[in-house]
Protein backbone atom coordinates (compact mmCIF):
# COMPACT_ATOMS: atom_id res chain seq x y z
CA UNK A 1 0.00 0.00 0.00
CA UNK A 2 1.26 2.95 -0.89
CA UNK A 3 1.91 6.26 1.69
CA UNK A 4 -0.48 7.88 -0.51
CA UNK A 5 -2.96 5.76 -0.05
CA UNK A 6 -2.43 5.19 3.67
CA UNK A 7 -2.68 9.44 4.57
CA UNK A 8 -6.15 9.06 3.31
CA UNK A 9 -7.25 6.25 5.13
CA UNK A 10 -5.56 8.07 7.64
CA UNK A 11 -7.47 10.97 7.11
CA UNK A 12 -11.01 9.66 6.69
CA UNK A 13 -11.08 7.28 9.40
CA UNK A 14 -8.71 8.57 12.46
CA UNK A 15 -11.10 11.35 13.83
CA UNK A 16 -14.49 9.20 14.08
CA UNK A 17 -11.96 5.95 15.30
CA UNK A 18 -10.62 8.41 18.13
CA UNK A 19 -14.00 9.38 19.39
CA UNK A 20 -15.00 5.73 19.40
CA UNK A 21 -11.53 4.95 21.58
CA UNK A 22 -12.30 7.93 24.01
CA UNK A 23 -15.68 6.40 24.22
CA UNK A 24 -14.12 3.15 25.56
CA UNK A 25 -10.74 4.16 27.01
CA UNK A 26 -11.76 7.03 28.63
CA UNK A 27 -8.64 8.70 29.11
CA UNK A 28 -7.30 10.96 25.93
CA UNK A 29 -3.97 9.13 26.30
CA UNK A 30 -5.32 5.64 26.15
CA UNK A 31 -7.34 6.74 23.29
CA UNK A 32 -4.64 7.97 21.15
CA UNK A 33 -2.98 4.73 21.72
CA UNK A 34 -5.66 2.36 20.54
CA UNK A 35 -5.91 4.66 17.47
CA UNK A 36 -1.98 4.56 17.05
CA UNK A 37 -1.86 0.47 17.56
CA UNK A 38 -5.18 0.21 15.04
CA UNK A 39 -3.78 1.63 12.26
CA UNK A 40 -0.15 -0.05 13.34
CA UNK A 41 -1.88 -2.98 12.78
CA UNK A 42 -3.27 -1.93 9.48
CA UNK A 43 -0.06 -1.22 8.11
CA UNK A 44 0.85 -4.56 8.91
CA UNK A 45 -1.51 -6.82 8.16
CA UNK A 46 -4.45 -4.58 6.85
CA UNK A 47 -3.13 -3.97 3.01
CA UNK A 48 -4.19 -7.98 2.45
CA UNK A 49 -7.61 -7.09 2.57
CA UNK A 50 -9.48 -8.02 -0.35
CA UNK A 51 -12.11 -4.96 -0.39
CA UNK A 52 -11.04 -1.60 0.29
CA UNK A 53 -14.55 -0.71 0.89
CA UNK A 54 -14.37 -2.84 4.09
CA UNK A 55 -11.28 -1.03 5.62
CA UNK A 56 -13.79 1.14 7.55
CA UNK A 57 -15.60 -1.86 9.33
CA UNK A 58 -11.87 -3.15 9.55
CA UNK A 59 -10.52 -0.22 11.28
CA UNK A 60 -13.32 -0.18 13.92
CA UNK A 61 -13.19 -3.98 14.73
CA UNK A 62 -10.19 -3.83 14.67
CA UNK A 63 -9.20 -1.22 17.49
CA UNK A 64 -12.66 -2.65 19.12
CA UNK A 65 -10.56 -5.76 19.98
CA UNK A 66 -7.34 -4.12 20.66
CA UNK A 67 -9.36 -2.49 23.21
CA UNK A 68 -10.80 -5.82 24.60
CA UNK A 69 -7.57 -6.92 24.51
CA UNK A 70 -5.97 -4.59 27.04
CA UNK A 71 -9.74 -4.86 29.16
CA UNK A 72 -8.78 -9.22 29.61
CA UNK A 73 -5.38 -7.94 30.79
CA UNK A 74 -6.73 -6.08 33.26
CA UNK A 75 -9.23 -8.43 33.79
CA UNK A 76 -11.45 -5.72 33.62
CA UNK A 77 -14.48 -7.14 31.92
CA UNK A 78 -18.01 -7.17 32.29
CA UNK A 79 -20.39 -9.86 32.34
CA UNK A 80 -23.76 -9.37 30.37
CA UNK A 81 -25.70 -11.08 33.10
CA UNK A 82 -28.44 -9.49 35.26
CA UNK A 83 -28.51 -6.09 32.86
CA UNK A 84 -31.64 -3.91 34.01
CA UNK A 85 -34.36 -3.67 31.48
CA UNK A 86 -34.88 -1.68 29.06
CA UNK A 87 -37.52 1.41 29.76
CA UNK A 88 -38.40 2.49 26.69
CA UNK A 89 -39.93 6.12 27.24
CA UNK A 90 -38.08 9.40 25.68
CA UNK A 91 -39.69 12.27 28.15
CA UNK A 92 -38.92 15.75 27.21
CA UNK A 93 -36.51 16.74 29.65
CA UNK A 94 -33.79 14.49 28.56
CA UNK A 95 -33.31 16.45 25.02
CA UNK A 96 -32.94 19.68 26.86
CA UNK A 97 -30.47 17.83 29.47
CA UNK A 98 -28.71 16.65 26.43
CA UNK A 99 -28.76 19.80 24.91
CA UNK A 100 -26.89 21.93 27.52
CA UNK A 101 -23.94 19.80 27.76
CA UNK A 102 -20.87 20.04 25.72
CA UNK A 103 -18.85 17.60 24.00
CA UNK A 104 -16.90 16.50 26.36
CA UNK A 105 -19.69 16.28 28.90
CA UNK A 106 -21.43 13.88 26.65
CA UNK A 107 -18.33 11.93 26.26
CA UNK A 108 -18.20 11.81 30.47
CA UNK A 109 -22.36 10.47 29.96
CA UNK A 110 -21.56 8.33 27.48
CA UNK A 111 -19.01 6.63 29.88
CA UNK A 112 -21.36 6.16 32.67
CA UNK A 113 -23.21 3.61 30.11
CA UNK A 114 -22.44 -0.24 30.95
CA UNK A 115 -19.33 -1.38 28.62
CA UNK A 116 -20.73 -3.98 26.91
CA UNK A 117 -24.06 -1.09 25.19
CA UNK A 118 -21.27 1.73 25.16
CA UNK A 119 -19.26 0.41 21.77
CA UNK A 120 -22.67 0.07 19.76
CA UNK A 121 -23.81 3.13 21.11
CA UNK A 122 -20.84 5.40 20.60
CA UNK A 123 -20.75 3.48 16.71
CA UNK A 124 -24.94 4.43 16.33
CA UNK A 125 -23.97 8.32 17.33
CA UNK A 126 -21.12 8.46 15.16
CA UNK A 127 -23.36 7.76 12.20
CA UNK A 128 -20.85 6.18 10.33
CA UNK A 129 -21.87 2.44 10.26
CA UNK A 130 -25.09 1.08 10.04
CA UNK A 131 -26.49 -0.98 12.01
CA UNK A 132 -25.49 -4.39 10.01
CA UNK A 133 -22.11 -3.02 10.04
CA UNK A 134 -22.09 -2.57 13.93
CA UNK A 135 -22.70 -6.09 14.40
CA UNK A 136 -19.90 -6.97 12.06
CA UNK A 137 -17.25 -4.72 14.09
CA UNK A 138 -18.47 -6.06 17.40
CA UNK A 139 -18.81 -9.79 16.34
CA UNK A 140 -22.68 -10.07 17.49
CA UNK A 141 -25.84 -10.63 16.04
CA UNK A 142 -28.29 -7.78 14.46
CA UNK A 143 -30.80 -8.43 17.59
CA UNK A 144 -27.89 -8.29 19.94
CA UNK A 145 -26.69 -4.84 18.36
CA UNK A 146 -30.55 -3.65 18.38
CA UNK A 147 -30.99 -4.70 21.74
CA UNK A 148 -27.88 -3.12 23.56
CA UNK A 149 -29.03 0.18 21.40
CA UNK A 150 -32.38 -0.04 23.14
CA UNK A 151 -30.56 -0.21 26.63
CA UNK A 152 -27.71 1.73 25.74
CA UNK A 153 -30.10 4.85 25.34
CA UNK A 154 -32.03 3.86 28.30
CA UNK A 155 -28.98 3.82 30.27
CA UNK A 156 -27.37 6.92 28.51
CA UNK A 157 -30.92 8.46 29.23
CA UNK A 158 -30.67 7.75 33.30
CA UNK A 159 -27.73 9.00 33.05
CA UNK A 160 -28.66 12.27 31.57
CA UNK A 161 -31.06 12.63 34.34
CA UNK A 162 -28.62 11.62 37.02
CA UNK A 163 -26.17 14.21 36.15
CA UNK A 164 -29.37 17.11 36.17
CA UNK A 165 -30.04 16.42 39.17
CA UNK A 166 -26.43 16.35 40.60
CA UNK A 167 -26.23 19.90 38.93
CA UNK A 168 -28.98 21.26 40.25
CA UNK A 169 -28.30 19.87 43.72
CA UNK A 170 -24.82 21.37 43.76
CA UNK A 171 -26.11 24.75 43.80
CA UNK A 172 -25.09 25.83 47.44
CA UNK A 173 -27.36 28.40 48.78
CA UNK A 174 -25.61 31.15 50.18
CA UNK A 175 -26.45 31.32 53.67
CA UNK A 176 -28.97 34.44 54.71
CA UNK A 177 -26.60 37.05 56.32
CA UNK A 178 -27.76 38.46 60.02
CA UNK A 179 -27.79 42.31 59.36
CA UNK A 180 -25.02 43.65 61.32
CA UNK A 181 -22.82 40.11 60.71
CA UNK A 182 -20.49 41.88 58.36
CA UNK A 183 -18.29 45.16 58.94
CA UNK B 1 -45.39 -5.82 15.01
CA UNK B 2 -46.05 -4.29 17.84
CA UNK B 3 -45.16 -0.50 19.24
CA UNK B 4 -42.92 -2.21 21.51
CA UNK B 5 -41.51 -4.49 18.81
CA UNK B 6 -41.15 -1.29 16.21
CA UNK B 7 -39.20 0.52 19.02
CA UNK B 8 -37.16 -2.23 19.45
CA UNK B 9 -35.89 -2.12 16.01
CA UNK B 10 -36.20 1.92 15.14
CA UNK B 11 -33.78 2.24 17.93
CA UNK B 12 -31.36 1.13 15.48
CA UNK B 13 -32.31 4.17 13.10
CA UNK B 14 -29.94 6.62 12.62
CA UNK B 15 -30.49 9.85 13.01
CA UNK B 16 -28.76 11.55 9.50
CA UNK B 17 -31.32 9.56 7.87
CA UNK B 18 -29.19 7.34 6.36
CA UNK B 19 -31.02 4.03 6.94
CA UNK B 20 -34.16 5.48 5.50
CA UNK B 21 -34.50 2.88 2.76
CA UNK B 22 -32.84 0.12 4.86
CA UNK B 23 -35.38 -2.75 4.47
CA UNK B 24 -35.09 -4.22 7.61
CA UNK B 25 -36.35 -1.24 9.01
CA UNK B 26 -38.94 -0.51 6.68
CA UNK B 27 -41.96 -1.96 8.27
CA UNK B 28 -41.41 -0.22 11.60
CA UNK B 29 -41.17 2.73 9.85
CA UNK B 30 -43.88 2.44 8.12
CA UNK B 31 -46.28 1.79 11.67
CA UNK B 32 -44.20 5.05 13.00
CA UNK B 33 -46.26 6.72 10.21
CA UNK B 34 -49.61 5.22 10.80
CA UNK B 35 -49.36 4.57 14.78
CA UNK B 36 -49.53 8.48 16.14
CA UNK B 37 -48.12 7.30 19.47
CA UNK B 38 -45.16 5.58 18.24
CA UNK B 39 -44.43 8.85 16.09
CA UNK B 40 -44.44 10.68 19.14
CA UNK B 41 -42.15 8.12 20.65
CA UNK B 42 -39.77 8.56 17.78
CA UNK B 43 -40.02 11.98 16.62
CA UNK B 44 -38.59 12.01 20.57
CA UNK B 45 -36.01 9.59 20.25
CA UNK B 46 -34.87 11.05 17.33
CA UNK B 47 -34.29 14.25 18.73
CA UNK B 48 -32.16 13.21 21.50
CA UNK B 49 -30.06 11.15 18.98
CA UNK B 50 -29.40 13.90 16.88
CA UNK B 51 -28.40 16.03 20.09
CA UNK B 52 -26.14 13.32 21.39
CA UNK B 53 -24.56 12.70 17.72
CA UNK B 54 -24.24 16.16 17.12
CA UNK B 55 -22.44 16.76 20.36
CA UNK B 56 -20.03 13.36 19.68
CA UNK B 57 -19.42 15.01 16.18
CA UNK B 58 -17.75 17.84 18.07
CA UNK B 59 -14.97 16.28 20.00
CA UNK B 60 -11.64 16.35 18.05
CA UNK B 61 -8.95 14.68 18.50
CA UNK B 62 -5.57 15.58 19.60
CA UNK B 63 -3.79 18.12 17.27
CA UNK B 64 -0.43 15.65 16.88
CA UNK B 65 -2.73 11.94 16.54
CA UNK B 66 -2.46 12.88 12.61
CA UNK B 67 1.58 12.97 12.73
CA UNK B 68 2.19 10.46 15.09
CA UNK B 69 0.08 8.12 13.07
CA UNK B 70 1.50 8.85 9.55
CA UNK B 71 5.01 8.63 11.28
CA UNK B 72 4.28 5.42 13.12
CA UNK B 73 3.39 3.93 9.92
CA UNK B 74 6.29 4.96 8.15
CA UNK B 75 8.59 3.23 9.88
CA UNK B 76 5.74 -0.06 10.26
CA UNK B 77 5.58 0.46 6.00
CA UNK B 78 9.78 0.09 6.31
CA UNK B 79 9.72 -3.09 7.78
CA UNK B 80 7.08 -4.32 6.04
CA UNK B 81 8.86 -3.50 2.30
CA UNK B 82 11.09 -5.97 3.98
CA UNK B 83 9.45 -8.33 4.56
CA UNK B 84 7.85 -8.58 1.03
CA UNK B 85 11.11 -8.57 -0.64
CA UNK B 86 11.08 -12.48 -1.85
CA UNK B 87 14.89 -13.01 -1.69
CA UNK B 88 14.58 -12.70 2.14
CA UNK B 89 11.67 -14.87 3.11
CA UNK B 90 14.05 -17.82 3.98
CA UNK B 91 15.48 -15.63 5.85
CA UNK B 92 12.64 -14.52 7.61
CA UNK B 93 11.43 -18.19 8.07
CA UNK B 94 14.71 -18.86 9.59
CA UNK B 95 14.80 -15.67 11.55
CA UNK B 96 10.82 -16.47 12.82
CA UNK B 97 12.15 -19.85 13.90
CA UNK B 98 14.89 -18.93 15.92
CA UNK B 99 12.33 -16.16 17.57
CA UNK B 100 9.77 -18.89 18.38
CA UNK B 101 12.34 -20.51 20.72
CA UNK B 102 13.68 -17.23 22.60
CA UNK B 103 11.58 -16.43 25.32
CA UNK B 104 13.25 -12.74 24.99
CA UNK B 105 13.12 -12.22 21.56
CA UNK B 106 9.32 -13.53 22.01
CA UNK B 107 8.39 -10.94 24.02
CA UNK B 108 10.12 -8.58 21.43
CA UNK B 109 8.45 -9.91 18.48
CA UNK B 110 5.21 -9.65 20.10
CA UNK B 111 5.78 -6.17 20.63
CA UNK B 112 6.52 -5.61 17.25
CA UNK B 113 9.88 -5.30 14.76
CA UNK B 114 12.43 -2.88 16.55
CA UNK B 115 12.22 0.54 14.98
CA UNK B 116 14.12 3.60 14.91
CA UNK B 117 15.18 6.44 17.34
CA UNK B 118 14.09 8.38 15.06
CA UNK B 119 10.39 7.43 14.79
CA UNK B 120 10.49 8.77 18.55
CA UNK B 121 12.54 12.21 17.72
CA UNK B 122 9.39 12.53 14.81
CA UNK B 123 6.83 12.52 17.75
CA UNK B 124 8.81 14.80 19.84
CA UNK B 125 9.00 17.46 16.87
CA UNK B 126 5.28 17.00 15.96
CA UNK B 127 4.98 17.35 20.15
CA UNK B 128 7.00 20.40 20.14
CA UNK B 129 5.63 22.09 17.37
CA UNK B 130 2.67 23.24 19.12
CA UNK B 131 0.71 20.01 19.17
CA UNK B 132 1.23 18.73 22.41
CA UNK B 133 -1.42 16.90 23.68
CA UNK B 134 -3.87 18.84 25.98
CA UNK B 135 -4.26 16.13 28.96
CA UNK B 136 -0.96 14.88 28.71
CA UNK B 137 0.82 16.19 31.55
CA UNK B 138 -0.15 13.94 33.92
CA UNK B 139 0.38 15.26 38.10
CA UNK B 140 0.81 11.63 39.76
CA UNK B 141 4.33 11.02 38.57
CA UNK B 142 5.94 10.48 42.07
CA UNK B 143 9.49 10.70 42.56
CA UNK B 144 10.67 10.74 38.81
CA UNK B 145 9.21 14.01 38.37
CA UNK B 146 10.62 15.07 41.21
CA UNK B 147 14.39 13.76 40.24
CA UNK B 148 13.66 15.10 36.68
CA UNK B 149 13.04 18.33 38.18
CA UNK B 150 16.03 18.88 40.25
CA UNK B 151 18.22 21.09 38.77
CA UNK B 152 21.63 19.00 40.53
CA UNK B 153 20.24 15.29 38.71
CA UNK B 154 22.17 14.99 34.84
CA UNK B 155 19.50 12.94 32.81
CA UNK B 156 22.79 11.30 30.86
CA UNK B 157 24.47 10.26 34.07
CA UNK B 158 21.48 7.68 34.13
CA UNK B 159 17.55 8.05 35.03
CA UNK B 160 16.36 6.21 37.99
CA UNK B 161 13.63 4.53 35.81
CA UNK B 162 11.45 1.65 36.73
CA UNK B 163 9.76 0.78 33.86
CA UNK B 164 6.77 -0.69 36.09
CA UNK B 165 6.47 2.23 37.81
CA UNK B 166 6.21 4.00 33.80
CA UNK B 167 3.62 1.91 33.10
CA UNK B 168 1.35 3.20 35.47
CA UNK B 169 2.94 6.72 36.33
CA UNK B 170 3.63 8.44 32.68
CA UNK B 171 2.44 11.51 30.74
CA UNK B 172 1.78 9.39 27.79
CA UNK B 173 2.52 5.74 26.75
CA UNK B 174 2.82 5.94 22.88
CA UNK B 175 3.04 2.85 20.61
CA UNK B 176 5.61 3.18 18.11
CA UNK B 177 5.81 0.78 15.31
CA UNK B 178 4.20 -1.03 18.20
CA UNK B 179 7.19 -0.50 20.73
CA UNK B 180 6.25 1.33 23.76
CA UNK B 181 7.24 4.75 24.56
CA UNK B 182 6.57 6.51 27.73
CA UNK B 183 6.98 10.59 27.83
CA UNK B 184 7.65 12.74 30.99
CA UNK B 185 7.36 16.00 30.65
CA UNK B 186 8.97 18.31 33.41
CA UNK B 187 9.83 21.52 34.14
CA UNK B 188 13.52 22.95 34.50
CA UNK B 189 13.68 26.68 35.36
CA UNK B 190 11.42 28.18 33.03
CA UNK B 191 11.60 25.69 30.23
CA UNK B 192 9.50 22.55 30.00
CA UNK B 193 11.08 19.49 28.42
CA UNK B 194 10.25 16.11 27.39
CA UNK B 195 11.99 12.83 27.96
CA UNK B 196 10.60 10.05 25.83
CA UNK B 197 12.00 6.65 26.80
CA UNK B 198 12.07 3.30 25.35
CA UNK B 199 13.19 -0.09 26.00
CA UNK B 200 16.43 -0.78 24.67
CA UNK B 201 15.31 -4.11 22.60
CA UNK B 202 12.62 -1.91 21.05
CA UNK B 203 15.00 0.15 19.45
CA UNK B 204 17.02 -0.53 16.27
CA UNK B 205 19.76 2.13 16.81
CA UNK B 206 22.75 -0.28 17.76
CA UNK B 207 25.49 2.59 17.97
CA UNK B 208 23.84 4.27 20.51
CA UNK B 209 25.30 4.97 23.52
CA UNK B 210 25.84 6.72 26.82
CA UNK B 211 27.16 9.96 24.63
CA UNK B 212 24.10 11.92 23.90
CA UNK B 213 23.58 13.05 20.22
CA UNK B 214 22.35 16.30 19.17
CA UNK B 215 19.96 17.95 16.91
CA UNK B 216 18.89 21.86 16.85
CA UNK B 217 16.13 23.28 14.95
CA UNK B 218 15.87 26.82 16.23
CA UNK B 219 14.58 26.77 19.91
CA UNK B 220 13.93 23.35 19.64
CA UNK B 221 16.55 21.05 20.90
CA UNK B 222 17.12 17.23 21.22
CA UNK B 223 19.54 14.57 22.59
CA UNK B 224 19.50 10.91 22.26
CA UNK B 225 21.27 8.67 24.41
CA UNK B 226 21.27 5.07 25.84
CA UNK B 227 22.39 2.75 28.52
CA UNK B 228 21.45 -0.78 28.69
CA UNK B 229 17.68 -1.01 29.39
CA UNK B 230 16.69 2.01 27.92
CA UNK B 231 16.64 4.41 24.88
CA UNK B 232 16.23 8.31 25.71
CA UNK B 233 15.20 10.86 23.56
CA UNK B 234 15.23 14.29 25.53
CA UNK B 235 13.27 17.17 23.93
CA UNK B 236 12.79 21.01 24.91
CA UNK B 237 11.65 24.26 22.71
CA UNK B 238 14.27 26.25 25.18
CA UNK B 239 16.84 26.05 23.20
CA UNK B 240 20.14 23.99 22.96
CA UNK B 241 22.13 25.60 26.16
CA UNK B 242 19.41 25.03 28.50
CA UNK B 243 19.18 21.24 26.62
CA UNK B 244 22.80 21.02 27.64
CA UNK B 245 22.09 22.27 30.99
CA UNK B 246 19.67 19.18 31.56
CA UNK B 247 22.47 16.51 30.90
Amino acid sequence: MSQEVFVQLVDAHYTPLYRFALSLARREADACDLVQQTFFIWAKSGHTLREVGKAKTWLFTTLYREFLRGRRREGRQQSIEDLPPSAQDVPAESIDQARQLDALDIVEVLQEVDEVFRAPLTLFYLEDLSYQEIADTLDVPIGTVMSRLSRGKSQLRAALRQRDEASKGNIVEFPEMKKGAVK
Amino acid sequence: MTNEEAKFVLSAYRPNGADARDAGLAEALEQAKRDEALRTWFERSQALDRVVAEKLRAVQPPADLRASLLAGARVSQTSTAWWQRSAWLGVAAAVTVMLAVTAVMWRQASRGAAVSSESIREVARADLSGAHPRAAHASDLGGLRAWLEDPANRLAAGLPVDENQLRDGRCREIAIGGQPVFEICFKRGEGWFHVYIAPRDGINDRQLDDTPRFEEAGALAMATWADAAHVYVLATSAGMNALKGAL
